[in-house]
């Protein structure tokens, strides 16, 4: 069995849609594959867990804004930290849909003492960029963002209680080069660490702003 | 020692327009030393060429521009380029197996950012040089009316390649495990293989609320020291404009 964490965010024109496969390691034996999900609020409230079972050779995919619609809405978005706990031999995808693009984001990236993360950030009017922290462990733990740009590396310290996850809107965290970046655009790297041996899940969601509406990405 | 490489492609729509971004970083604390960075990039079409870069710190980012490396405004757009990325350190005991490394495709209306495939090289110095072994990770891929996947083979090796990438399906209550269909691949180049209708022909369609939606998980089969990597790209079905890259 292994666990996987995710997450999924809907609102305005922007949905998403969890994909779980079959298990085809299960296809001789005709077992289905056990799928545990849990779905935990930004406060780290578990409001949903689904026991799912699907037969070899099927799929599920379940529509996102029928489970998280009741959340309240965080920076613009509803989301959730979705952890699921699956056979090694399934497999899972979540597709991301706005009006002018649809994309494909794996699980959260893990973060470690040992390992670090970072994430390539243009400071310019037409892009908001979102980090996602999230504490899929039942401790708490402290993630260190250092925003480096040319001459100024910032940093913020973060608690997150157990489950929760914390949307930073990366221009609002690091306003003193947002204010910078009103002449030009700056290009800086977003670095996340933590200090315990817990593993965090972090993400980078960004919004590009086009005279037609919103493009979104999620870096895989 | 151990050392980094990834193994990825350029942006397939323009070479150029292909930024590589890294983080230098060994498991645990360390002093900001400086470590070595090599880049070489080869396809059809693109001879072999190796760059090293000076100038690289351990935990701290930066990028590069592939296109202020190598002249690749001129390469024939109907070829795709392999790119591989190495960060080591000339001493004997360092070990930069934490580092990091996100791929950027530009793109008028959005970039695409991605992680590549990451392999670990060991020094025979060492006395370990066995691979460890890993259990093949399924990867869903996913068609519908808006988007259609494809698979993108980079293969760094001097031989032929047939890729392995595997499909399990139950035929008369058995378990058969069949190859996807994806031609061979020439050596020390990239290509980009279309998933052909027929692999999703038996699937059942799911009716969700933008349409019918058909799914299939695959697995790969290589040996973490094997140049080789797989990525799974989707493009937009109405503009053929890549929306998403992931190694698998």
């Amino acid at each position: 069995m292994k666990t996987l964490n995710y997450w999924g965010p809907c609102g305005g024109d922007l949905s998403s849609t969890l994909h779980l496969s079959g298990n085809e390691d299960g296809i001789k034996q005709g077992s289905a594959a056990e799928y545990l999900l849990k779905l935990y609020s930004p406060k780290g409230e578990l409001f949903k867990e689904l026991s799912i079972g699907i037969d070899p050779g099927k799929a599920l995919s379940v529509e996102l804004d029928n489970l998280i619609g009741e959340l309240l809405p965080d920076l613009g978005f509803r989301h959730s930290l979705m952890s699921l706990t699956m056979p090694d031999s399934c497999a899972v995808g979540v597709r991301l849909k706005s009006a002018f693009n649809t994309f494909f984001a794996g699980p959260l990236r893990k973060v470690s003492t040992l390992e670090p993360a970072f994430f390539p950030k243009l400071f310019s009017r037409s892009i908001s960029s979102y980090l996602i922290l999230s504490n899929p462990t039942e401790n708490p733990i402290e993630a260190i963002v250092r925003l480096i740009a040319p001459n100024r590396a910032p940093e913020n310290n973060y608690e997150l209680k157990p489950y929760t996850t914390k949307l930073i809107s990366v221009e609002a965290e690091f306003d003193e080069i947002t204010d910078l970046s009103m002449k030009q655009r700056i290009s800086s790297y977003v670095r996340t660490r933590c200090k315990t041996e817990n593993a965090l899940a972090v993400g980078m969601f960004e919004q590009y702003a086009t005279e037609n509406g919103c493009n979104y990405i999620m870096v895989n | 020692m151990k050392a980094v490489r990834w193994l990825v492609f350029a942006n397939p729509e323009s070479a150029a327009e292909t930024t590589v971004h890294f983080l230098p970083a060994t498991p645990g604390a360390a002093t900001p030393y400086p470590v070595e960075m090599a880049f070489t990039v080869y396809g059809r079409g693109v001879e072999r060429s190796r760059l090293a870069i000076d100038g690289a710190r351990l935990f701290h980012p930066d990028g590069v521009r592939i296109a202020s490396l190598f002249p690749l405004e001129s390469a024939d757009p109907t070829n795709m380029v392999a790119l591989e990325v190495d960060v080591y350190s000339s001493q004997t005991r360092s070990d930069v197996s934490a580092s990091q490394c996100v791929i950027e495709f530009s793109n008028i209306e959005r970039p695409l950012k991605f992680a590549p495939r990451k392999m670990i090289m060991q020094d025979e110095v060492q006395g370990n040089v066995t691979p460890p072994l890993t259990t093949p990770t399924p990867h869903l891929l996913m068609k519908d009316a808006s988007v259609t996947p494809s698979i993108v083979i980079v293969n760094g090796t001097q031989s032929e390649l047939r890729p392995g990438i595997y499909i399990k399906e139950s035929k008369g209550g058995e378990v058969v495990k069949s190859i996807v269909p994806l031609g061979q691949v020439p050596p020390a180049s990239v290509v980009e293989r279309k998933l052909e209708g027929a692999t999703f022909t038996n699937l059942y369609p799911q009716e969700m609320s933008w349409g019918l939606m058909k799914s299939l998980s695959v697995t790969t089969d290589y040996l973490p020291t094997d140049s080789i990597s797989y990525y799974l790209i989707y493009r937009d079905t109405n503009t053929s404009k890549i929306t998403s890259v992931q190694a698998i």
